[in-house]
């Protein structure tokens, strides 16, 4: 009977997933058209450093720079200069001239609170002094700046929105990512369900489906990396596994150093693998020895999984340095003086408010919010999540709890990195948000009974879309079109 | 069909949730603001307001039925019996008085803060498309008041040192336009112009009263020996100009490629001036480009879409590049302010709301689906 329905099931799981991606392709889409042009927080400078690349400059071999450089460019420009290969110094000024045009005419700075005036505005310094996203590593606008030359870059606004479209199709990859975390999680679909979901509808990752910068791609790595790593802890380690490990891990660190984060459920993983390998070798030469008194060498296939172990995580530890070099992660802080006042300020409240709110609900550029009666039901929503999380945690059910202890650190080590880096801003948590969906939709769904989960699902959309409803119509769309400044 | 039912029910969900979020989630329309300064800090004060030279702002409104003035006020010395008078009028600082709206100290803003202070009055109709000129007024006879307006410089700030600690001796102040202290001076051993086009300098100022005898900020380009060059701009504060604890604003034609150049100045005041700054001389700001073009000056005159800006006055002496910090707002229509919302946004609200009403339509199906197996 049961044989007999797996067939069905597997068949309602696929309908199931293939409507959630539509509705989450729609509600990407509604996020894409709903955002002005430059409302994405830096997306100029991502557009600019993808528009050098279309035009054929490479994102490495730039030329030495010094003092002299500033008499014929701003500071911003002449990072630029410093980073790409063979970049002409017209081209730099007459992107930049050509982004702030396009900026003037869309209204940015009626839009963007801090922004000051942008009546006479030359350079991007102008804005906001020395910013540039050309020290980015450079996987992001390589890709991007293929797709410039392909399907016809030139008009810088029409670049920006060819590069949200690229964005829209990462949303989706990350929610198919959040589905396949779900399934691993348990045998329960309604689970991997709710992970999509919450990776769909989270206000703020729905709004990263419009906008272009780096943080869009380096998240696909990191929710794909985290799938491979909960097979790794669940079904062991083979060369497919250990490759497409390495291989994500890589990308991740190549597109944004905010893609270490994967690195911690990878290598927790494996840590995981070796701990099962030795109890289980141990309780094997156990039973060897006593069935055949046999001194003989463990089996050949555990030595070569340990080989196998121990060069996965040589080869993950030789990441983090090699991410370090390509991007000079602003996450390792250089001196002890740096890290103590990092740490400082990352134990202040106020740090955390704004972490919290850039998060849950800021918009434009970050200049105005979500109400704080908003922010409070969100917190009260999630905590409850935490509880149930916990008490799923705690009690025996149907989840595998080994493997959400694994999206908890996950969880937990992008925070690190974003203390460590001493900035708060909600999208630097972004890579882990696979392993988030997991944690919300466990704590709301894993507690109750299966047959009452179905109806606790519903209620968890719902929720979802009382969040989104507020964020998106009476945020986001009201305040990029109902509230200008003068 | 029951997917279908699914769809449409959810899609209705959608529907309702969307106007309970335009509707009861978003100010009412007579909540927002019709025009509004917004600036994020408020970065430069004014100064308490003078009983001679009364600070005014110009602005053409975009709805019916003005009603009410929020200015953004900080509150500098004792606050006890001190009034306020908003005096609002049509076309210019010389046009006819309207209304006129007073607030006393309970009403204000309390000593130390800075919040905004409201004057509501008889709404205005008509007022959509009109020019009006609101100007703050000392009632009685007292000669100045704790109250000082924000400014907003229609430019980019450039160097920005923070208000100073001492007050600066001599009439005479030189040096070179640069914040040895900030990042844009550290990184260069010349002391340099961060942007291009500068075109002003705002200096912190305890007391000047250009009245009483000039106030003069003159600029050298890096090549010019002031003592025997002339120099590249002059600019002097006008009579009406008075400053008391606020920042003075000397504005001048843009110099369009001082970015990254060595510029020096002097500011020559009159015996009784007191200049803020610290060990290393004044405290200033330099604005780059911008320049908020006087209504009649504009090109754009007769074509822009209300509400806007025309700038702002000192005793009735009008400056176009500046805006005192504030908000205005009119008695609109219910669906005003959305109206308005979708003027600016177009297709796109339709097109953006369409899309998602069909997200949550699958989305419920997908649902159904799940309820189902």
């Amino acid at each position: 009977m049961v044989t007999s329905n797996e067939p069905k099931d597997d068949e309602r799981a696929r309908r199931t997933l293939r409507l959630v991606l539509v509705a989450a392709l729609l509600h990407g889409l509604a996020y894409l058209i709903l955002l002005p042009p430059w409302m994405g927080e830096d997306e100029p400078w991502h557009v600019e450093y993808a528009h050098y690349v279309g035009l054929g400059y490479l994102p490495f071999g730039g030329e030495e720079i010094s003092a002299e450089n500033l008499e014929t460019l701003s500071a911003s420009q002449v990072q630029v200069l410093r980073e790409l290969g063979g970049v002409e110094e017209d081209d730099i000024r007459a992107t930049q001239g050509a982004l702030l045009d396009s900026m003037r005419e869309h209204h940015f700075w009626e839009r963007v609170d801090w922004a000051a005036s942008g009546s006479g505005a030359e350079s991007f310094d102008q804005l906001s002094p020395y910013l540039t996203a050309t020290h980015q590593p450079p996987l992001y606008y390589l890709l991007t700046g293929q797709v410039l030359r392909l399907f016809g870059g030139g008009d810088v606004l029409r670049e920006m929105w060819l590069l949200r479209g690229l964005s829209l199709l990462f949303y989706l990859a990350v929610v198919r990512a959040a589905w396949e975390v779900g399934r691993r999680l348990s045998e329960d679909t309604t689970l991997a369900l709710g992970c999509a979901l919450v990776a769909a509808w989270w206000p703020m990752h729905a709004r990263q489906a419009a906008v272009v910068n780096n943080d869009v791609l380096v998240k696909v790595f990191t929710a794909w990396s985290l799938v491979v790593a909960l097979d790794i802890a669940r079904q062991g380690l083979s060369r497919a596994r250990l490759g497409w490990a390495m291989l994500l891990a890589a990308l991740g660190l190549l597109s944004k150093t905010t893609g270490a984060g994967a690195l911690v459920p990878l290598g927790l993983a494996l840590l995981w693998r070796i701990g099962g390998a030795r109890l289980r070798a141990r309780s094997s030469a156990a039973l060897a020895q006593e069935a055949a008194d046999s001194d003989a060498a463990a089996p050949a296939g555990l030595a070569r999984r340990r080989a196998l172990l121990t060069v996965g995580l040589l080869a993950l530890a030789a990441l983090v340095p090699l991410g370090y070099y390509l991007s000079n992660n602003p996450a390792i802080p250089l001196t002890l003086g740096n890290f103590q006042e990092r740490l400082h300020r990352a134990v202040q409240p106020e740090f955390w408010a704004e972490f919290g709110r850039t998060a849950v609900g800021a918009f434009n550029w970050y200049s105005r919010d979500l109400p704080p009666l908003a922010h409070a039901a969100i917190g009260y929503a999630l905590a409850l999540c935490g509880v149930g999380l916990a008490w799923a945690l705690a009690r025996r059910s149907d989840l595998r709890r080994g493997l959400l202890l694994l999206c908890v650190a996950a969880v937990v080590g992008q925070l690190a990195l974003v203390l460590l880096r001493g900035t708060a801003a909600g999208r630097y948590v972004m890579p882990q948000l696979v392993a988030f969906a997991a944690l919300v939709a466990a704590g709301a769904l894993a507690p109750l009974p299966e047959r009452w989960r179905p109806r606790a699902l519903v209620a968890l959309a719902f929720a979802l879309l009382l969040f989104d409803v507020a964020f998106l119509w009476s945020g986001l769309v009201w305040n990029q079109y109902g509230v200008w400044g003068s | 069909m029951k997917s279908t039912l699914a769809f449409l029910v959810g899609a209705a969900a959608a529907v309702a949730l969307l106007a309970l979020a335009l509707l009861a989630l978003t100010p009412a329309s007579r909540d927002v603001a019709d025009i509004e300064v917004r600036t994020v800090p408020w970065r430069t004060q004014a100064g308490r307001i003078p009983k001679s030279y009364p600070p005014g702002q110009g602005f053409v409104a975009g709805w019916e039925g003005l009603r009410r003035i929020d200015v953004a006020l900080v509150v500098q010395g004792e606050v006890e019996g001190a009034e306020l008078e908003l005096v609002l009028r049509s076309e210019g600082p010389d046009g006819d008085v309207l209304r006129r709206s007073r607030l006393g100290s309970d009403a204000l803003p309390p000593t130390g803060a800075s919040d905004w202070a409201s004057f509501e009055f008889e709404p205005i109709a008509p007022s959509a498309g009109l020019r009006f000129w609101w100007q703050l007024e000392l009632p009685g006879d007292v000669r100045s008041s704790p109250y000082t307006p924000w400014v907003r410089y229609d430019g980019q700030p450039g160097i920005d040192m923070a208000w100073g600690n001492r007050i600066v001796p001599g009439p005479v102040h030189e040096g070179a336009i640069a914040d040895p202290s900030s990042a844009w001076g550290a990184r260069d051993s010349y002391p340099r112009v961060p942007h291009p086009n500068l075109s002003a300098l705002s200096f912190a100022i305890d007391v000047m009263r250009p009245a009483v005898g000039p106030c003069v900020l003159e600029i050298w380009g890096p090549d010019a020996d002031p003592a025997v060059d002339p120099p590249l701009r002059r600019a002097e504060l006008l009579p009406e100009e008075e400053v008391n604890g606020g920042y003075a604003f000397f504005s001048f034609e843009p110099i369009a490629d001082s970015r990254w150049t060595q510029m020096r100045y002097r500011l020559t005041t009159n015996a009784g001036a007191r200049v803020v700054g610290t060990e290393d001389g004044p405290s200033f700001k330099t604005w780059h480009g911008g320049g908020l073009a006087l209504e009649e000056n504009s090109t754009s005159f007769g074509q822009k879409e209300p509400p806007y800006l025309v700038g702002s006055s000192r005793a009735g002496v009008v400056r176009g590049d500046r805006s005192l910090v504030f908000r205005a707002y009119g008695s609109p229509q219910p669906l005003d302010a959305w109206k308005r919302a979708m003027d600016r946004a177009g297709w796109r609200l339709v097109a953006g709301a369409l899309s998602w009403i069909v997200a949550v339509g699958v989305l419920a199906r997908a649902l159904a689906l799940r309820q189902r197996s």
